[in-house]
C-alpha cells in the first residue's frame, strides 16, 4: 500500500502467467485504469484537441513537459492561473517530466554539473541552470498530479564511467527534488531509475531509490535507440527489483508492440509522442499497424480507416475522404489525433480487461497474430514474452 | 431555386430562398453566409466541434482546388462531394476559387481558368470544369469565370474578362444539359469588369439574359487575407451598377473576407449572400472578431463594473489581436458577453499561450469564436433589415471604428 495520501494504487487483478497487473490508481484530479497510456500535450494543449474531446475518448491522465511549459508560459504565469489544469481547463490527472531530458536533447550547449543542468535560453542565450530544485519548483506551480525528479540522464547508448556517475548522481538529485517538494499532499513525485544498459547498476539504483518514501517509480533512461534485446532486459531488471505494490511508469514507450510486452513485463504506465506526432503526418494507426494515409493507394478506399474503431472519425470518414485532406487541410489533425489515441487508449483497455479475465497471455497471441500476418515476431518481443512464460506460437 | 423577397428596405431585402433541388424542403433566409468548408470540412474543427458551434449557414461552401486533384476518386465514389465529406444534411456550393487565398494574377487564359492546388496550378478549360461539377454533384455552383482583375486593371485586361466570362457561362451552359448529375444543381452566373462602370453594366446585362438562378459579383480584388482590411466603399458604386442590371427575383453573392461594417454596406446595396471567409483568415493571424452588434448593452457574465469598461474598449477596436503580449496574463475570455465555445471554456491568456507556441488549438478557439460571432451577425443583420434600420446598426459599427485608421476614414467617406 503507498505511503502518500495523494496516490493509492489498487490492485485488482494480476496476471497468472506474466508479471502483468490490472489496478486503479487514485490521484487527486482523477482514478486512473492501469496500465495506462498517457498522450503527450507537451506544451499545454494535446495537438487541436480541447479537454472535452480527450474525456469522451476516455483519457484520464495526460502529460506536459515542463521545459516548455517551464519557458511559455511560465511558471509565473501557471501560478497566477492556479496551476495548468485551470489554465487548459482539463479537470482530469496531469503528469509532468522534470525537463532535464528535453534540455539535453534539445539544446546544443547543456552541460551537466552536479548543482543541475546549465544551459544557454532559447530567447536570450543568458546562461541558465536547471538544479533539482528548480525543476521541483517549476512543476510546484504547473500543479500535476504526478511530478518526476530531476534526472541525470544519458543516451541508453552510452558506455563508460558516465553511465555510473549519472546513476548515482540521479539519487543524490532525487534527495534534493524530495526534498524541495512543497506538494506532497497532492503531488506525487517519482524517482527515475536510472543505469544505461548496465544490470549491476540498474539494480542498484533500483534498490537504492526504493529505500526512500515514494508513491512510485519511473524506469528512465531506455527507449532511446537501444538494440530491444538490451532494452526489454534492462526493463524486466527494474521490474523485479522495485516494489510490486506501486505503480511503474516506463518513460518514452508507445509503440503498440512494447506496450504489450513491457505490460507483461510488469509496467503499468507508458507515454509516448508518436500517436500524435505521426497524425500530423497523415499516419493513422490500426491493429495491423500503419495506414500512410497520403499514399495514393487509399484514394479510392472507400472503408473507415479502422472498422472496429469507435472513435467519431471512424464512424464519419472514409479512407479515401482522409486521403485527399491529410496535411492539406487543417482539420485533418485534429481528425487523425483523435483516432491515433482512442487507437492507443482501447488497446490498454483490452490489455487491462484480459488481465483482469485471466487471459492476457491469449490477449497477447492474438495481439501479435494481428500485427503480424506473416508471423515474423520480433526476436527480442519472442524473448521478452519467454521470460514471462508466454510462449508465441507460430501456427 | 427561388428567391422570395419579404421586405425591401431601400436597396436592402430580406428574402427566403426555396426549391433547391435535393434539399427541396430547406428554406434559407437572406441576407446570410455560406459556411466555409474547404475540401469538405471547416478549418481546424471536427464535425463533433462544428456541432457547437451555433447558427451554423445550411450552406457549406467547397473550392474546386481542393478537389481538382481528387476528380477520379469522387467519379469511383459516384456519390458527390457533400456525402464523400460527410456534410449530406447542408447544401453544397462551390466555387471557382477560394476566397481566403489570394489568387495568383495572370494565369488565366482565353482556354481556360487556373485555379492552384497542393500539387500546383491546374488549368480548368469549361468541359473539365464541368466534368468536375459533375463529379461534385453541387446543389448550386458558379459558372466557370475570368475574375482576375482588380483596382490596377488596365481597360484591355477588363474587356477581356467580360467576354471570356460569358463565353465560359455559354459554354457551361450548353455542356450542363448533357451532364446528368447536374439536372438538379443551380448554376450562378458572374458580373465581372473590374472597375470601369460600363463593362460592369454589360457584364451584368449580358449575364441576365443566360439561364442563370443567381448571380456572384467578382473581379474587384485579388481577394485572401488582405481584403479583410478592403473597405466595401471602394465598390459600392460597381456593385450599384451591376445590381442595376440583374432581376430582383434573384440571389445576389458577394464572395471575399468582408469585414462586418462592408457587409452592411453591401447589405444596403442589395446584396443577399456572402461567405464566411473573413473569420477564417482572422482566425489565421491570431485575431479575434470582437464588434458589437447589438444596440443595448449586452449582459455580462459577472457585472463588474471595470469589465464592463473593458467590454467597452474591446469594442471599441472591434478586432482583438490575441498575439499582444498583454494578453498574456488576461484570464478574461475573448468577450465576457460571448456565448461561443471558447469564451465559455478558455481565457484570452490561454489563446495567446497557444499562439505564441503555435499549437493548432489557437486557431481552434478562435476560428469558433470568430465564426460564432459572424454567423450571429447576420442575425442581427436579418433582424435590422425587417426592422428598417440597418442604418443605425451601420453607424453603431462605425462608431466603433478607431479614429487613425484609414479604414474607418474609407468607410465614412461612404
Amino acid at each position: 500500500m503507498a505511503g502518500s495520501r495523494a496516490l493509492s494504487f489498487k490492485i485488482i487483478a494480476e496476471c497468472s502467467t506474466t508479471k502483468a497487473r490490472a489496478s486503479h490508481m487514485s490521484l487527486p484530479h482523477q482514478v486512473v485504469d492501469t496500465p495506462v497510456f498517457m498522450p503527450v500535450g507537451t506544451q499545454g494543449t494535446l495537438k487541436g484537441l480541447v479537454p472535452e474531446q480527450l474525456e469522451e475518448i476516455g483519457c484520464q491522465i495526460i502529460l506536459g513537459n515542463t521545459y516548455h511549459l517551464g519557458n511559455r508560459p511560465g511558471p509565473d504565469l501557471l501560478e497566477k492561473a492556479n496551476g495548468l489544469h485551470s489554465f487548459m481547463n482539463w479537470n482530469r490527472a496531469l503528469l509532468t517530466d522534470s525537463g532535464g531530458f528535453q534540455m539535453v536533447s534539445l539544446l546544443k550547449l547543456a552541460q551537466i554539473t552536479e548543482e543541475g543542468v546549465k544551459f544557454q535560453s532559447p530567447h536570450d542565450g543568458t546562461e541558465m541552470l536547471l538544479t533539482p530544485e528548480r525543476s521541483i519548483e517549476i512543476q510546484n506551480s504547473i500543479g500535476a498530479d504526478i511530478i518526476m525528479q530531476l534526472d541525470d540522464v544519458v543516451h541508453s547508448t552510452t558506455t563508460g564511467p558516465r553511465v555510473e556517475e549519472a546513476m548515482y548522481r540521479s539519487i543524490r538529485w532525487l534527495d534534493r527534488c524530495l526534498e524541495a517538494h512543497k506538494r506532497s499532499h497532492d503531488q506525487n513525485l517519482f524517482p527515475i531509475v536510472q543505469g544505461g544498459l548496465n544490470p549491476e547498476l540498474r539494480k542498484i539504483c533500483a534498490i537504492e531509490m526504493t529505500k526512500r518514501d515514494v508513491p512510485g517509480f519511473a524506469i528512465g533512461g531506455l527507449s532511446g535507440g537501444e538494440e530491444k534485446s538490451h532494452f526489454w532486459r534492462m526493463v524486466t531488471l527494474s521490474t523485479d527489483h522495485l516494489p510490486r505494490d506501486k505503480p511503474i511508469y516506463l518513460m518514452g514507450v508507445g509503440f503498440a508492440v512494447d506496450l504489450v510486452v513491457c505490460v507483461a513485463l510488469g509496467c503499468d504506465m507508458f507515454d509516448c509522442v508518436f500517436p500524435t506526432r505521426t497524425a500530423r503526418f497523415g499516419s493513422a494507426l490500426v491493429p495491423t499497424g500503419q495506414l500512410h494515409l497520403k499514399n495514393k493507394e487509399f484514394s479510392c478506399d472507400f472503408g473507415p480507416i479502422d472498422d472496429t474503431c469507435p472513435c467519431s472519425t471512424c464512424k464519419t470518414f472514409t479512407r479515401a475522404y482522409m486521403h485527399t485532406i491529410v496535411t492539406v487541410q487543417s482539420t485533418s489533425c485534429s481528425l487523425l489525433t483523435i483516432h491515433n489515441v482512442t487507437y492507443q487508449l482501447r488497446l490498454m483497455r483490452s490489455i487491462q480487461e484480459s488481465i483482469i479475465a485471466n487471459r492476457f497471455p491469449q490477449f497477447i497471441q492474438k495481439f501479435m497474430e494481428t500485427m503480424y500476418a506473416d508471423r515474423q515476431y520480433p526476436q527480442w518481443a519472442v524473448e521478452a514474452l519467454q521470460s514471462v512464460n508466454v510462449t508465441l506460437c507460430l501456427r | 431555386m427561388k428567391l422570395t423577397i419579404k421586405t425591401v428596405s431601400g436597396n436592402a431585402r430580406l428574402g427566403v430562398i426555396s426549391g433547391m433541388g435535393r434539399h427541396s424542403s430547406q428554406i434559407l433566409n437572406t441576407p446570410m453566409c455560406l459556411l466555409y468548408t474547404p475540401g469538405g470540412c471547416a478549418p481546424y474543427l471536427s464535425k463533433d466541434m462544428l456541432q457547437k458551434v451555433l447558427n451554423l449557414p445550411q450552406i457549406s461552401h467547397i473550392p474546386v482546388n481542393a478537389i481538382v486533384e481528387h476528380q477520379t476518386s469522387l467519379e469511383k465514389f459516384g456519390k458527390g462531394m457533400a456525402t464523400f465529406s460527410s456534410m449530406e444534411e447542408f447544401i453544397l456550393y462551390s466555387s471557382v476559387q477560394d476566397p481566403s487565398q489570394a489568387v495568383q494574377s495572370g494565369y488565366n487564359e482565353k482556354m481556360g481558368v487556373a485555379v492552384w492546388t497542393k500539387g500546383g496550378k491546374v488549368k480548368l478549360r469549361p468541359e473539365d470544369y464541368m466534368q468536375l461539377q459533375a463529379a461534385i454533384q453541387p446543389d448550386i455552383f458558379q459558372a466557370l469565370c475570368d475574375s482576375d482583375t482588380d483596382g490596377l486593371s488596365k481597360r484591355k485586361r477588363v474587356r477581356k474578362s467580360v467576354s471570356r466570362t460569358l463565353e465560359y457561362l455559354d459554354k457551361c451552359v450548353e455542356l450542363r444539359d448533357n451532364l446528368k448529375s447536374l439536372e438538379d444543381s443551380c448554376m450562378f452566373g458572374v458580373c465581372v469588369g473590374g472597375y470601369e462602370e460600363d463593362q460592369r453594366v454589360t457584364s451584368a446585362k449580358e449575364t441576365s439574359l443566360r439561364p442563370v438562378s443567381g448571380f456572384i459579383l467578382e473581379g474587384f480584388h485579388q481577394m485572401g487575407p488582405e481584403m479583410a482590411e478592403f473597405p466595401f466603399t471602394k465598390i459600392s458604386h460597381l456593385v450599384t451598377a451591376t445590381l442595376k442590371n440583374v432581376p430582383e427575383d434573384k440571389p445576389r453573392m458577394l464572395p471575399g473576407p468582408w469585414d462586418p461594417l462592408s457587409i452592411i454596406q453591401a447589405v444596403k446595396a442589395g446584396i443577399d449572400m456572402f461567405d464566411s471567409t473573413y473569420p477564417y483568415v482572422m482566425a489565421e493571424k491570431g485575431q479575434a472578431i470582437t464588434y458589437v452588434y447589438k444596440q443595448e448593452p449586452k449582459e455580462l457574465r459577472n457585472n463588474k463594473p471595470e469589465d464592463a469598461l473593458q467590454e467597452q474598449e474591446t469594442h471599441a477596436t472591434n478586432i482583438m489581436d490575441l498575439n499582444e503580449p498583454r494578453y498574456h496574463d488576461d484570464f478574461k475570455p475573448i468577450l465576457e458577453s460571448c456565448q461561443c465555445y471558447s469564451c465559455l471554456n478558455f481565457t484570452r491568456a490561454y489563446i495567446n499561450h497557444l499562439l505564441n507556441t503555435k499549437e493548432l488549438l489557437g486557431q481552434t478557439l478562435l476560428m469558433m469564436h470568430n465564426f460564432q460571432s459572424y454567423f450571429d451577425f447576420f442575425e442581427t443583420i436579418r433582424e435590422s433589415v425587417a426592422k428598417n434600420n440597418l442604418q443605425s446598426l451601420e453607424q453603431l459599427l462605425m462608431q466603433h471604428h478607431q479614429d487613425n485608421t484609414h479604414f474607418a476614414q474609407d468607410h465614412r467617406k461612404s
